[in-house]
């Protein structure tokens, strides 16, 4: 009988289930707008961009032409259900490296041919596929792990803090480079950069009237603003400070920053992915936080004794 | 080779080369300013096969004003129809605002002003001239907010009308 730990490895499980649901919300919103967006005779016509056209890797224009696809509605339709069903069986962890592959291949020709049309959400997706790719995200949580016939299946504790690490380092880049680009800006200094984003026409949402009542308030503005600048600059440090519940609080802080930026600003796929990122790279800090609170009681432990964190499959 | 010393093997070069990653992450995210072409052609070529080595300087150095395209359009049932684009109402709307933003000067406003109309005509076959104009959205501040004293203004900055020959 096979034993499926539900604390074990959770990094990679949120790694590749959170990947794998994004995959499926970019499609449920772009499905019906593909031909305007990603055929040649879309918005962005090859005038445009042909000068742009990443040369040195493989674009969807090129596999149209290498293809010669003369129907590209009935094209694109097929390559976005294989895209679909794809992320279902990744999502369920079923051939994971094939279709984590298929997955990966199709964004990254989407995102090369139509770079001009991309932004920060597309580039995040492009990053974690590729990890969903390298790491062995197939051990956790899948159904591989279920019907797989080896018995070292497990994934080695030094390895495993390896790869976790690398998605560590790579959200402290990211975080640092979000934060410190902003330094020199006017906007950012003098406290008022939240209230010239949330006025963009394009975030325009259900929340803004509400938001705009509060932040036009300059001390609210400004406590929002340098809040997003300290959070952002200071999380790759602060992250590591195992001192109290610093590493907790920047985390909780991190997340709610981009439940903000989702519901208020509008940009829902732009904030899970972003905390899909978080929390793979940084979920791990929940557990050891829950653990010590389990210690602390007696009655958690005996509860866990009685009714361990494990299903027998 | 015994199994476990190719295991061993292929885990170091994984290792190896996720370090790799990193850099090329840390190289292509702008905190460095890389000024060999071939460093660079090098960095861009990994990018686009792995996703690492973009960018990650939102909204910075400041917010700004966003570029937003407002039309008029004279159908042949001789209704007036407008339209706005980067206001971000569906993906495709969010998707052609990322476009509008790259590029700030003259000769864009009228290329973008050119597939606007393009698509309007698509979009309301057999119409007449369409009137394309490029404008930033301008926020009041906040006092201004708070006293009622001055709504957002659309600044335009290129105007064009358009006709499908």
């Amino acid at each position: 009988m096979k034993t499926l730990a539900l604390n074990k490895h959770l990094e990679f499980a949120i790694l590749r289930v959170g990947v794998a649901i994004t995959i499926l919300s970019k499609i449920a919103v772009e499905f019906s707008y593909t031909d305007l967006l990603y055929s040649q005779k879309g918005i962005i016509q090859a005038f445009l961009s042909e000068p742009l056209k990443v040369t040195y890797s493989v674009s969807l224009p090129d596999v149209v032409v290498f293809l010669g696809i003369q129907n590209e509605h009935l094209f694109l339709n097929v390559l976005y259900t294989l895209f679909g069903i794809s992320a279902v069986m990744l999502l369920i962890g079923f051939k994971t490296k094939i279709n984590a592959g298929i997955c990966l291949f199709i964004h990254m020709i989407v995102f090369n041919g139509y770079n001009l049309l991309t932004f920060g959400f597309d580039g995040f997706l492009f990053s974690l596929l590729f990890y969903t790719l390298i790491f062995p995200v197939q051990k956790v949580f899948s159904v591989d792990r279920y019907i797989s016939k080896q018995e070292d299946e497990e994934i080695l504790p030094e390895t495993y803090r390896f790869y976790v690490r690398i998605l560590q380092v790579h959200l402290c880049i990211v975080y640092f480079v979000a934060g410190y680009s902003k330094l020199g800006g006017q906007e950012w200094m003098n406290g008022t950069a939240i209230w010239s984003a949330i006025n963009q026409p394009q975030f325009y949402t259900w929340f803004t009237p509400m938001i705009k009542s509060v932040a036009s308030n300059p001390v609210v503005c400004a406590a929002l603003t340098w809040g997003t600048l300290f959070a952002e600059t200071l999380f790759p440090l602060l992250i590591w400070v195992k001192w109290g519940k610093i590493r907790m609080v920047i985390l909780v802080g991190i997340v709610l920053m981009h439940v903000f930026i989702g519901a208020v600003m509008g940009l829902q796929l732009f904030a899970w992915i972003m905390i899909v990122f978080d929390l793979s790279a940084f979920g791990g800090i929940f557990r050891k936080e829950s653990a010590k609170i389990r210690d602390r009681q007696p009655g958690f432990k005996a509860f866990e004794d009685r009714y361990p964190h494990q299903l027998y499959l | 080779m015994s199994s476990n010393i190719k295991n061993q093997v292929k885990t170091k070069l994984i290792k190896g080369f996720l370090i790799w990653h990193l850099l090329v992450v840390v190289l292509g995210s702008g905190l460095v300013r890389i000024s060999n072409k071939t460093l660079e052609g090098v960095l861009f070529r990994y990018s686009s096969w792995t996703g690492g080595g973009f960018g990650y300087s939102f909204f910075s150095p400041n917010v700004g004003n966003q570029t937003v395209i407002k039309t008029y359009t004279m159908t042949n049932g001789n209704v007036l129809k407008q339209d706005a684009f980067g206001t971000g109402d569906n993906l495709f709307d969010c998707r052609f605002s990322a476009v509008i933003h790259t590029f700030r000067n003259q000769k864009a406003y009228e290329l973008m002003s050119r597939i606007v109309a393009s698509y309007l005509f698509a979009k309301y076959p057999g119409s007449g001239p369409a009137f394309i104009s490029v404008g930033e959205y301008v926020p009041q501040s906040m006092a201004e907010y708070r006293t009622l004293k001055k709504e957002s203004q659309f600044r335009e900055i290129y105007n064009g009308t358009y006709t499908l020959k």
